[in-house]
């Protein structure tokens, strides 16, 4: 198909340039469709799981067993009124919602849906995933501070303590890993994972996988960690004037977010796409999925946590788990040889 | 800082402990009764609109003593009667309950020496037009009709309800 | 470092040269004020330096319509004001007119007031429990909570004839007596409690971050919270052992054996006990009454036109602390005055002293621990 397609950008006369754009395009179109479709499922299976936690059923009305509730939502929501606030900073405040989805997006350049298919395997893609989850931060900023409205900007302050301390922790422990692997290229982590359950990394790492898992949890904002829109306490944090198509693109950035975070659990301490007799792909999913499931199952089931508790959580704790994570995996990787 | 460590260590196992608790909910049934399509039932004595009997032959069993309007606390009662000057009886001209007011408190039905009041298990009363919750007098006789178990009275037992049939739409 | 563990206390407001104040108005349109509640924070960055409580946006002149109805006509309305506690708003509101009229109230009115006025309490507190888990944030014990309280709300409907305004007891008695197999239903439903109960503390109690946004938070002491005349569960939740029931019994509360559950710290986690205790002593209470309760009348006989004259106050140990009527009759049949002392006004004051020095997500917590209902706040 590639090669195919590169003999006919030949035959227009098309050097390489125009044909690696038009490839990225390609790419980018499908990461977002696949971004879209799980957000869509994974609006519906929160429903639905929710609602069996809570021996309740779940959107059961619209399509068959409720599953047209999330395009029926989308459309809702498409089709509501845009409302700006009037003492709302309105170039920053339609920017919001773009840089978050953008930022969304763009972590999944590096994420491996097979063991060597991805958009693009950057030989610094471990630095890349930290810089890109760091990116979101602007947003929140960005949306509470434009929105003129003291619960967002509170939201937004929120946000802003929250994912820099959680930052730390989350790039200590992924920076365990591309010690174990030997390299920051998503690829050769996987790649070093390759062969059986015994090579995964979570039995080495399972220090670095709770300081993962938890300051992963915080860095996007599900519960009980998601202190910047705390419906109980702050009306809806950093998007509480948002509605509508824009307040949508907030919510599918957040199971976007919720995707990429399990997918780089999957990848970075269970093997990612690797695994017997089923094509890589469906591991991912089945492994991505899988956390995605515990990530629902924590929020239906714990209370909000405070944010002094946060931070200190994330400064006492993470941080030094992380190192002593980081410690421990010089000394095998040493020992290893 | 060990403090902290054994805090977030408890933190792991009670959340652990909790999330049994989802876990062995997520596999029971789900108890979610879907309202128009299954309906509970409705018990005898349940408190829905006010209702006015008729009699065997059908004729109403209102006297016209407008102790129900005295009763109730919210007047949504309006009761129009005048004396037939033949049988100097009283005649019930006009019967209007309006439902927006009623606070189905049941007071009314507790005053009536005659038993031609009753609290109907109709629920049912949402409506997209405001004077159409204003109920007549034959909408509550019609309604009163479908009973299916007699009236009974709060002085002698303990249901003063009434049953019906079909549905309370109109 | 030790000290402000993530258990830690709530670091302490130091002197600031320059404080950075913002007014924020936490209602009256906000997720968790229970209804209508409009609290006016001053705060620094998330640390709160004053809390006002502004009531009145459910003002509903509960006690100027009573000028204007005769007794039974009033206990609809009363209903009303705590609906998540109908029976014991009614029943301050019946002895207020029961000892003006001298009306005598048969034994087993008594025993049956008794037992729906606890089962009233359990789903009143049922109703605290969720909405106070869904202040801190966990969704799924409130739905939890709510779908106890359905199966207790089925029993008061086929008791009652209603599920939440009940309209259910009258001067000298109660509506109706009590149907077949009503004591098989709550008996039922009571085991069943039981059981969800160890689930909700599997759930909240022991967790560790619901201890951590808990414990130490809304502190009042035994003297404050007598002297801004604090009761029921946040009076009991500072250690003071002072139950209506039990200090001023009233009813035949004198012959039933229930302790009084009493907290320790008067902080959030506190007030959390007590009323978990206390759904094991209704329980209890329920039981017993079920047990002792005698046969005969569940109406006394009533002056046909209640005439009231003289004045009495009369006060009852409601889910919420004390509430009170205050009745004045000057001969005719409607009172001249009713005053309604509603626990929840109270309480609200209380929200300066227990928030300040707290954050605004603590500010969630210590409103849903005082257990407000709005419409027995403005009435």
């Amino acid at each position: 198909m590639t090669d195919w397609l590169w003999g006919l950008f030949q035959q227009w006369g098309l050097g390489e340039p125009a044909f690696n754009a038009f490839m990225g395009l390609i790419k980018g179109v499908l990461v977002v469709a696949f971004l879209a479709v799980n957000a869509l499922l994974l609006i519906y299976l929160e429903r639905k799981v929710s609602g069996y936690i809570q021996n309740r059923l779940g959107p059961t009305r619209t399509g068959p067993k409720g599953l047209l509730q999330t395009l029926a939502d989308a459309v809702k929501l498409l089709s509501k009124e845009d409302v700006i606030p009037s003492g709302a900073d309105r170039a920053v405040y339609i920017l919001a919602p773009i840089v978050i989805f953008a930022a969304a997006t763009a972590l999944w350049i590096v994420i491996p849906f097979g063991p060597q298919t991805m958009v693009q395997d950057l030989n610094i893609g471990l630095i890349y995933i930290s810089a890109v989850t760091g990116l979101s931060v602007l947003a929140f900023l960005m949306a509470g501070w434009s929105s003129n409205n003291k619960w967002s900007l509170l939201g937004s302050m929120r946000s802003a303590a929250q994912l820099i301390s959680y930052e730390v922790p989350l790039v200590l422990s992924i920076v365990a890993v591309g010690m174990m692997a030997g390299s920051l290229r998503l690829g050769d982590i996987v790649a070093a994972q390759q062969g059986g359950i015994g090579n995964w990394f979570i039995f080495p790492q399972i220090l670095g996988f709770i300081v993962f898992f938890t300051a992963g949890l915080a860095e996007i904002n599900r519960a009980p960690f998601d202190l910047p829109e705390a419906e109980s306490e702050l009306v809806a944090g950093f998007n509480t004037e948002y509605s509508g198509f824009r307040w949508g693109v907030f919510f599918v950035a957040e199971y976007a977010n919720l995707v990429a975070f399990s997918a780089l659990a999957a990848t970075f301490f269970f093997g990612g796409p690797t695994g017997p007799v089923l094509p890589p792909f469906v591991w991912f999913l089945i492994k991505t999925y899988f956390f995605i499931l515990v990530a629902m199952w924590i929020r239906w089931t714990l209370p909000r946590i405070r944010v002094d508790h946060l931070m200190n959580l994330g400064w006492y704790v993470l941080i030094p788990l992380a190192l002593i994570n980081l410690g421990w995996t010089g000394l095998y990787v040493v020992l290893r040889g | 800082m060990f403090r902290s460590f054994r805090d977030f260590f408890s933190m792991i196992r009670t959340a652990l402990i909790g999330m049994g608790v989802t876990l062995r909910n997520l596999f029971r049934p789900a108890i979610t009764i879907q309202y128009p399509d299954e309906q509970l039932d409705v018990p005898l004595g349940y408190r829905g609109i006010p209702v006015l009997l008729s009699d065997d032959e059908g004729n109403l069993k209102c006297v016209s003593c407008e102790l129900c309007a005295k009763a109730c606390p919210v007047n949504c009662i309006e009761i129009q009667a005048h004396r037939d000057n033949q049988t100097r009886k009283k005649v019930l001209d006009v019967y209007n309950l309006d439902s927006t007011w009623c606070m189905y408190c049941g007071l009314c039905v507790e005053a009536c020496p005659f038993d031609a009041l009753a609290m109907s298990d109709q629920f049912e009363l949402a409506s997209y037009d405001l004077p159409s919750l204003v109920y007549t007098k034959e909408q509550l006789a019609e309604i009163g009709r479908r009973a299916v178990t007699p009236v009974v009275n709060i002085r002698e037992t303990q249901n003063f309800g009434i049953k019906t049939r079909g549905g309370g739409r109109r | 470092m030790a000290e402000t563990a993530v258990t830690g206390t709530p670091p302490q407001e130091t002197a600031k040269p320059a404080v950075h104040e913002l007014f924020v108005n936490m209602g009256p349109q906000h997720p968790s004020t229970h209804g209508v509640l409009r609290v006016m924070l001053k705060v620094d960055g998330e640390r709160i330096l004053d809390a006002d409580a502004d009531v009145g946006y459910l003002h509903r002149c509960f006690e100027k319509i009573a000028e204007r109805r005769s007794v039974t006509m009033v206990i609809p309305y009363t209903d009303r004001t705590d609906y998540l506690a109908a029976i014991t708003s009614e029943w301050a509101y019946v002895m207020a007119a029961e000892k003006l009229l001298g009306v005598e109230v048969p034994e087993r009115a008594e025993y049956i007031r008794v037992i729906v006025g606890e089962l009233q309490r359990i789903a009143s507190h049922l109703i605290w429990f969720g909405a106070f888990a869904l202040d801190l944030g966990a969704t799924t014990a409130f739905l939890y909570a709510w779908r106890e309280r359905e199966y207790l709300l089925d029993i008061f409907q086929k008791l009652t004839g209603a599920r939440m305004l009940y309209n259910y007891l009258r001067v000298g008695g109660v509506r109706n007596d009590l149907y077949d197999g009503f004591a098989d239903d709550v008996h039922r439903f009571l085991k069943q409690l039981e059981e969800k109960l160890r689930e909700y503390h599997d759930l909240l109690t022991g967790n560790r971050i619901f201890e951590t946004r808990t414990k130490g938070i809304g502190v009042i002491t035994a003297e404050q919270a007598i002297a801004w005349g604090a009761s029921g569960p946040v009076l009991r939740g500072s250690g003071v052992p002072h139950d209506l029931r039990k200090a001023h019994p009233y009813s035949v509360y004198d012959r039933f054996e229930f302790g009084i559950p009493v907290g320790e710290d008067g902080d959030v986690y506190s007030r959390y006990v007590v009323r978990m205790q206390e759904f094991y002593e209704s329980m209890r209470i329920v039981r017993q009454a079920l047990r002792d309760i005698p046969g005969g009348p569940w109406q006394g006989d009533v002056p046909r036109r209640m005439k009231l004259n003289g004045d009495v106050y009369t006060r009852i140990e409601s889910p919420r602390g004390e509430v009170g009527v205050y009745l004045v009759g000057d001969g005719s049949d409607t009172p001249y005055r009713c005053h309604y002392r509603s626990p929840c006004f109270v309480h609200l004051q209380l929200l300066g002293p227990m928030g300040v020095g707290h954050l605004v997500a603590d500010m969630v917590a210590i409103i849903g621990s005082i257990d407000i209902v709005m419409g027995e706040v403005d009435r």
